[in-house]
Order: structure tokens, then sequence, then C-alpha cells
């Protein structure tokens, strides 16, 4: 057990780093978006462009997160881990699908 | 940290934007405080990752739940679920959380690779390690499930049901679950607001703003709380929720009052 606890030290500092950093890139692309010259409202511009890249990087980091887990487990011979990490990220897909599948219905009731 | 639950009531009650704007932009807003704070709680080795992605499982499948039915639940409805969702919240800031009494030392019957989600965390009020087990995962998991489909429905974090999966179910050190849950909830949040965001119903221009709020209101939010009474800033924190009720019940019987 003891082995076990100081073996995902690593991961740990490793999932650290990636959320932290892409949490800090996404908030940078977001604040200059919004700063670009006359830009804010308009859609379309690159300005509402770097807004848009900025939230969906932050909706995509968790997701990796996920990814670089079910790596990790998989590397260090924890398969039930892996799979499990597999499974999750199968699920955020169908949901995203779904969510997709809905969009005419969405916009149409709005 | 419970900053989520405030950011949709605000955007429609005091701001008049639309509900399913508010929920995507309270989802970013989740993600945006999971992602930015879960740094500090890996390296202080609170967050035990091996039990998050097991209970992922269940917060993400409520999730998907949560966006099938977010296309069929009418809007005076969501207002309704959720001004009994900030009552609920009030109601437990004015319990204290408890630490759970421990089913100590009687190893459980489970085997294989549950056994491997039990594990120690560094307390520093007691300063040295406690090891922990991880109990009814189950129950856990039943419940992680309806704090996804909470989640994903009203743009939350779902801490109203995470708290007793946790305490109650789970009998985790509150620490570890505080921590747990927060690292968990972004990946709910995404799987979520993905949806969304291919629905359309995601608003860079509001979601976005709301980010870099939120993390610079979770910077924040800490030097606050240590600086003013908990005392105090629960009885505030619980005035608000009830205000918000209020307001959220109202806007559910189409009553609009302007603050």
């Amino acid at each position: 057990m003891e082995s076990r606890v100081h073996a995902s030290k690593d991961l740990d500092e490793l999932l650290a780093r990636l959320l932290s950093l892409g949490t800090w890139a996404s908030c940078v692309l977001i604040v200059a978006g919004l700063a670009w010259p006359h830009a804010t409202a308009t859609a379309g511009s690159s300005g509402a462009h770097l807004v848009a890249l900025g939230t969906l990087l932050l909706i995509v980091l968790p997701v990796m997160r996920v990814a670089v887990m079910g790596v990790w487990f998989a590397r260090n011979r924890e398969f039930t881990f892996a799979a499990v990490a597999a499974i999750v990220l199968l699920i955020i897909l169908i949901s995203a699908v779904l969510g997709a599948s809905t969009a005419s219905h969405a916009m149409r009731s709005d | 940290m419970a900053s989520g639950i405030f950011i949709v009531p605000i955007l429609t009650t005091v701001l008049g934007i639309d509900i399913h704007t508010a929920i995507g932009a309270g989802l970013i807003s989740v993600i945006a405080c999971s992602c930015g704070s879960a740094a500090s709680f890996l390296r202080s080795r609170l967050a035990n990752v091996r039990l998050a992605i097991v209970l992922e499982v269940a917060t993400t499948l409520g999730a998907a739940s949560g966006v099938l039915l977010s296309g069929v639940v009418p809007v005076p409805v969501l207002y309704a679920i959720f001004a009994a969702i900030l009552v609920i919240s009030a109601a437990q800031m004015l319990m204290r959380r408890r630490e759970p009494k421990h089913l100590t030392e009687a190893p459980s019957a489970r085997k294989g690779w549950a056994r491997r989600l039990d594990s120690v965390y560094r307390d520093s009020d007691v300063g040295h390690e406690v090891a922990y087990t991880v109990e009814r995962l189950p129950l856990g998991v039943g419940l992680m499930y309806g704090a996804g489909l909470l989640s994903a429905l009203l743009g939350i974090g779902g801490g109203v049901l995470k708290i007793p999966a946790m305490d109650s179910a789970l009998r985790l050190p509150i620490k570890v679950s505080s921590a747990t849950s927060n690292f968990m909830i972004g990946v709910t949040a995404a799987a979520s607001a993905s949806a969304y965001f291919f629905r359309g119903t995601m608003l860079p221009s509001i979601a976005g703003p709301v980010a870099v709020g939120s993390v610079v209101g979770a910077v924040l939010g800490a030097r606050v709380l240590m600086l003013t009474s908990s005392e105090a800033l629960r009885i505030f924190f619980v005035a608000a929720l009830l205000v918000l009720a209020a307001q959220m019940l109202m806007s559910a019987f189409g009553i609009h009052v302007g603050l």
C-alpha cells in the first residue's frame, strides 16, 4: 500500500501542472479576446473568436485530464483504472454528441 | 467553493439573461473553479484521484442524462427546481458538517481493485498521516449519478448531493471529500458543457467573462476567507441563498422583480 500511495505522487504533480497551466492559458485567451479593439459584442470578430477559443479550452481541459490519467494508469499497469478512465471519456463523448444532435431542436424552441 | 450555485440566479434574475445561457455559463464557472484550484488540492495530496475517476463514471452518466432532460423540462419547472436546491443548500450550510464516524478497523469484505481506493492523507491539524477507507461505494455511486444530473440540468456544482454522498455514504474525512469532489466536478461539468457548446446554448460572450471572474474570484475568495470570521460568512451565504431562492421561485411563476 505504501509504495502505491507514493507511486501516484508523480500523477498528482502531472495533473496539477496540466490543470493550472490550462486554466491560465484559457484566462489569457479570454481576457485578450475581451480587450481586443472594438470587438467585444460583435460575433465573428477576432476578439470573439479568442473568447470562444478560451472557453472551449476550458471545457476540453478536464477531458484532457481524464485522458492523461488513463494513459498514466495503463503505463503503470493499473488496467482497471485505465479502463475506467476510458469509460469516462466515452460517456463525455456520448454526452457531447447528444448535445449536438439536439441542437436544431433547442434553437427552434428559443 | 460553492460559488457555482450563485452564477445562474444572478445571471437570470439580476441581469435578465436566458436561463439556458445562464446554465451554460454556470457550468463554465464550475469548470474554472475546479481546474483553477485543483493544483493545490493535488499537491497537498488531499484529492483521491482513483476514487475520483471511479465516481466520475456516475457523475458523467448523470450529466448526460441531465443534458437530455434539459431539452424537455419547461423553463418554469427549471426555476422551481433551482429554488428548491437553493433552499436545501442554505439548510446544509446552517448544519455544520461533522467528521463522519468511521467504521474503523473492520476490513471491508471488498477485494481487488476497490481496496486500492483506500488511501492516506496528511492532516495538517493533527500533524501526521491519517489512513482512511472508502465505505459503501454503491450508495455513493448512486448519489453521484444524481449529483451529475443536477449539475447538468441547473449549471451548478451539485454539492447538495455530493456532500451527503461523500460524508454519509463513503464516509471520507471532510478534507479528502472536499478536495476530491472539487477535483471531480470539472469533469462532470465538462460532459454537460461540451453538449451545450455544440447545442448552441453556450454563449462564449457571457461564459468567457464568467470563467475569468470565477478564477479571479476563487483566488480572492481564499484570501477573504482567511480574513473574515467563518460564522459571519456563513450567515451571509445562507441569507444570499434564501434571497435568490425567493427570486427564482417568483421567476417560476412569471413574476419579475428587479433588484
